[in-house]
């Protein structure tokens, strides 16, 4: 970040990860970030359907949470049954 | 488990043209199967992720494999299927059996395993090589003694449990029998742990009867220390009742009688077809054959093991009162000798019998047989719970079991159109006459007034709480007063345990047989079932009668269909009420499934969607132009769509909501879609199929049926998805994964194609209320019984005001409030079938007037006419 803040010519400058994923994915990476409140947050742009950038020191953070997600979806059989 | 998409396998013949498509899907024998369905096995090789990892050692496997190599003439011993498991590094693969999994490394083996199929480990768990030599014989002995866990192609587990032991033994079945035959089919020697816990587990069961035998209960035994036992019980003794008067021949103080044996033969087999023919002698070499077919002498004493068993000993019993009943049975179960009912029908002179036959025509299959044989062992009707597919013919068993009793009988089924197909099938099949058998259901109400009939009822009218009809009453009277020789069970599973507990409670029933495609559920209900019916008598092998065109060899996949980001978006936002609408209205599903239907109407077939949700029902009927039925519809309606389905070639899909998951008969149709299903119910997931099973065309050469089940990806769908196929999994079924339709996107008018609708329809799934997200169809509720008509796809309903709040909020839009949302969209996709009611509607009045009608139509009306005045004046 550059110290002229009010100055909308400035350039800034963030480093951040593309990542590229299915649509539904990025639904979930969309639904994660809303849930979250400011330094938290962790998207930086939103760049199209199967794209966007987010911070750096999130990215394996967001793996396990994305992880997390989609287990929720997979059934184990129960070998009780 | 998590199944990789194989895109090789994906719906390929898709892109094929049909004839070859279909060459491809000719069933093929057995012995083939292991490299061609190589990549569809997921049941058996196929790594499951996540999990308690259960491991089987394949050294044993395979050194078994390895003799049968230096031996080629032993057999064909199936290299690829042993080869593919072997691919995993460690060895092993995983199965589901035991929590620990199976070693049987140490065990020595005999000399001439290769020939024997089976593997069993000290805690009961079977695993049957079904490509061996005698595995057809071994599969007969294990389905009567062991529970089937899973049924793929090659390999099959089993396992023995108590109660497995227990219906072997009630079909007669002794403990040396079961533990002499299991040793000589195993490849090991059976541990003496198992041997041991068989005999625990059998030595009481069996031994003790209850029997109703003129109009009087007794427990009977042929054990005279389990008649001590009984008779010493405090609970039992209070039970008992003395007689005086009539003192025969006693032991212990009880009757002795003599045992009966099973000199008859079940109406409708080659047995009794050839008894009546005087070929007896045949009778004995056809015997005498089946018995060649076994060279393992062991497999020889089963067919025998259930008619020899326990020889000329005498029967003990004692009289208990039959109004404690309950209280006795509870208590035989409590001490250890849960008591057998069983009924001597053709003792029983106080019950008028029932002249009925079935007609010379009618013939019933082998394992329609086999099932009837365990029910009548022993000369006896046994209570109990046969099990077939649907559509392998269980009304027939049903009725073959009712000509054998010969008395009056009582059959429970779910609705009302199931009464009437019953009433249909008894009348087509058995000599019996129209006034010996009647309906009982809300419309109509009649008593035979012969001294003995048939009544077909259904569960809720019987277990209806509350006040009666007038009618009503009257009948449930007759019903009660009654003592009945049979009652029937159709779909024994639907019932709750406390539904039943009344309906059999309520009569004075001798035997009691149920029938069932699927005996699961997902409570522990089932195993009530036991407990107030019998046991298990009989579960037939799915693939086996696919293999003999019993029933209908399907084809089953799953249609990955991707979220829209739109949809996908409020999924994930919203509460899981309204996910279910939202994964069930997918814009790429309803393309899907409008790919689907085109694809397979176009090649001739009939097809069936199924959607319990009725909102999504009509929103797809309505946009794809189809006709559809749930509860609300009206009778009449209904009974129009469905004639038109089976004989208009112009009306080749509809769509059923829940009401047709049991019970409605289609033979037409050949393709099932599902769209949107009641959460992971193994059970009804096997009785959808069971609609396509009866298919007609079953038999035409390399003839298969479809069962689609479109999934919206990354919802909870997938996960009930993968567990209700649980269940057809374990019956041999290989569900293929499809991600990819090829060719819809070139598809003439195909529906939302554009973003701009998509999110218009999006827009009108949020609008809608709560109620349409619920999957009931208050049609098949059995604990109400009341047919509601619930307008489904409006606004909620605010009759049931009590149980609701006084205010009710939802957001809709503005037009709402002006009744204009409604106008214009009923305009645009009119429903199907009001349009078929107007056709029909104009060709009565058109029939009426007589104006387009053939001159050979009008002159045979006229006639007709004639002939009605003639009668009017005379």
């Amino acid at each position: 970040m550059s110290s002229a803040y009010g100055d909308a010519y400035a350039v800034k400058i963030t480093s951040g990860v593309l990542v590229t994923c299915d649509s539904a994915a990025k639904q979930i990476l969309l639904h994660l970030d809303s849930s979250r409140d400011g330094p938290y947050k962790f998207m930086i742009r939103d760049v199209d359907e199967t794209h966007m950038i987010i911070k750096r020191e999130y990215v394996e953070e967001i793996k396990e949470l994305l992880q997390d997600e989609l287990e929720k979806n997979t059934y184990v059989q129960d070998p009780n049954l | 488990m998590s199944r990789s998409p194989s895109p090789a396998s994906s719906l390929d013949f898709f892109e094929s043209d049909p004839s070859s498509g279909e060459e491809e899907y000719v069933p093929r024998p057995r012995r083939k199967v292991g490299p061609a369905a190589g990549g569809s096995k997921k049941v058996l090789g196929g790594p499951k992720a996540g999990g308690p990892k259960i491991k089987i050692n394949l050294r044993a496997l395979q050194s078994a494999r390895d003799v049968g190599a230096a031996h080629p003439a032993d057999g064909p011993i199936e290299e690829d299927d042993i080869g593919e498991a072997d691919e995993d590094d460690e060895g092993y693969f995983d199965g589901m059996i035991g929590k620990r999994g199976i070693d049987l490394s140490n065990q020595p083996l005999k000399a001439d395993h290769a020939l024997r199929p089976l593997w069993v480990d000290d805690k009961g768990n079977i695993i049957v090589e079904a490509f061996a030599p005698f595995a057809k014989q071994a599969q007969d002995f294990l389905v009567a003694i062991a529970e089937p866990v899973s049924r793929p192609s090659l390999v099959h587990e089993y396992r023995i449990t108590k109660p497995s032991l227990h219906s072997a033994m009630s079909i007669g079945l002794e403990t040396k029998v079961i533990i002499e035959v299991l040793s000589r089919l195993s490849k090991t020697p059976l541990s003496m742990k198992l041997t041991a816990r068989i005999e625990e587990w059998t030595a009481s069961f069996g031994k003790v009867r209850l029997v109703l035998k003129d109009n009087r209960y007794f427990l009977e035994t042929s054990v005279p220390e389990f008649l001590q036992t009984l008779m010493t019980d405090e609970v039992i003794r209070d039970c008992r009742v003395t007689r005086e008067i009539e003192a025969g021949p006693t032991v212990f103080g009880a009757e002795q009688t003599a045992r009966p044996r099973r000199d008859y033969a079940i109406p409708g087999t080659e047995e009794a077809r050839r008894a009546e023919r005087g070929e007896l002698e045949a009778d004995a070499i056809g015997q005498q054959n089946r018995d060649n077919d076994a060279l393992l002498g062991a497999v020889i004493g089963i067919g025998e093991a259930d008619e020899m068993d326990d020889e000329d000993d005498a029967v003990h019993s004692f009289e208990v009162s039959g109004e404690r009943m309950e209280e006795v049975r509870r208590r035989c179960k409590d001490i250890d000798l849960p008591a057998l009912e069983e009924y001597d029908f053709r003792n029983d002179t106080v019950n008028p019998n029932l002249d009925i036959q079935l007609k010379p025509m009618t013939v019933i299959r082998p394992y329609q047989e086999m099932s009837l044989a365990k029910m009548f062992g022993n000369g006896r009707a046994r209570s109990g719970v046969i099990v077939l597919p649907c559509g392998a013919g269980k009304t027939l068993v049903g009725i073959t079991a009712a000509c054998t009793i010969k008395k009056s009988a009582l059959v429970l089924c779910t609705s009302a159109v199931s009464v009437a197909q019953w009433k249909q099938q008894f009348l087509h099949f058995s000599n019996i006459s129209e006034r010996q058998i009647c309906a009982f259901t809300q419309g109509e109400k009649e008593m035979f007034t012969t001294p003995a009939g048939i009544v077909i009822s259904t569960y809720s009218m019987i277990a209806k709480t509350g006040k009666r009809a007038h009618d009503a009453e009257k009948m449930m009277q007759f019903l009660r007063s009654r003592e009945w020789g049979f009652l029937l069970l159709d779909e024994v599973h639907v019932a709750p345990a406390d539904m039943f507990r009344k309906c059999i409670n309520n009569f004075k029933v001798h035997a009691k047989l149920g029938l069932t495609a699927t005996l699961v559920r997902e409570d522990d209900r089932i195993g009530d079932l036991g407990y107030l019916i019998g046991p298990k008598l009989y579960e037939a092998n799915w693939m086996d009668l696919a293999k003999n065109g019993h029933i209908a060899t399907v084809q089953c996949a799953e249609v990955w269909c991707p979220m829209t980001p739109e949809f996908y978006r409020e999924y994930l936002r919203n509460p899981s009420r309204k996910r279910i609408l939202l994964h069930a209205m997918n814009p790429n599903k309803i393309q899907a499934a409008q790919f689907l239907i085109n694809y397979h109407e176009s090649r001739g077939d009939k097809v069936i969607v199924f959607s319990d949700n009725v909102f999504a029902l009509e929103a797809y009927a309505k946009k794809l132009g189809k006709s559809f039925i749930h509860g609300g519809t009206p009778e009449g309606e209904r009974l129009r769509i469905l004639s038109r389905f089976q004989h208009d070639p112009q009306l080749n899909t509809i769509f059923l909501s829940k009401v047709g998951d049991t019970s409605i008969d289609l033979p037409e149709a050949t393709c099932l879609i599902q769209i949107s299903s009641h959460f992971g119910s193994r059970r009804q997931e096997a009785q959808r199929l069971g609609r396509i099973l009866r298919a007609k065309r079953r038999n035409d050469e390399g003839f298969n049926a479809f069962f689609y089940s479109l999934v919206s990806k990354d919802t909870q769908e997938m996960y009930y998805s993968s567990k209700r196929q649980g269940f057809l999994i374990d019956q041999g079924y290989a569900f293929k994964v499809i991600t990819e339709l090829h060719g819809l996107e070139s598809m003439p008018n195909l529906v939302f194609p554009t973003k701009a609708q998509q999110i218009s329809l999006l827009e009108e799934v949020l609008n809608t209320g709560d109620a349409a997200a619920e999957t009931a169809d208050h049609y098949m509720r059995l604990n109400n019984g009341k047919h509601m008509k619930r307008p489904a796809g409006t606004q909620p309903a605010l009759s049931n005001a009590s149980a609701m709040p006084a205010v009710q909020r939802f957001t809709a839009p503005l037009e709402h409030l002006s009744g204009g949302q409604n106008l214009s969209y009923r305009e645009q996709n009119k429903s199907v079938n009001k349009e078929y009611m107007r056709e029909d509607r104009q060709n009565k009045r058109a029939g009426v007037s007589g104006k387009d009608q053939h001159s050979l139509f009008k002159k045979r009306k006229q006639e007709m006419d004639a002939i009605k005045k003639q009668r009017g004046a005379g």
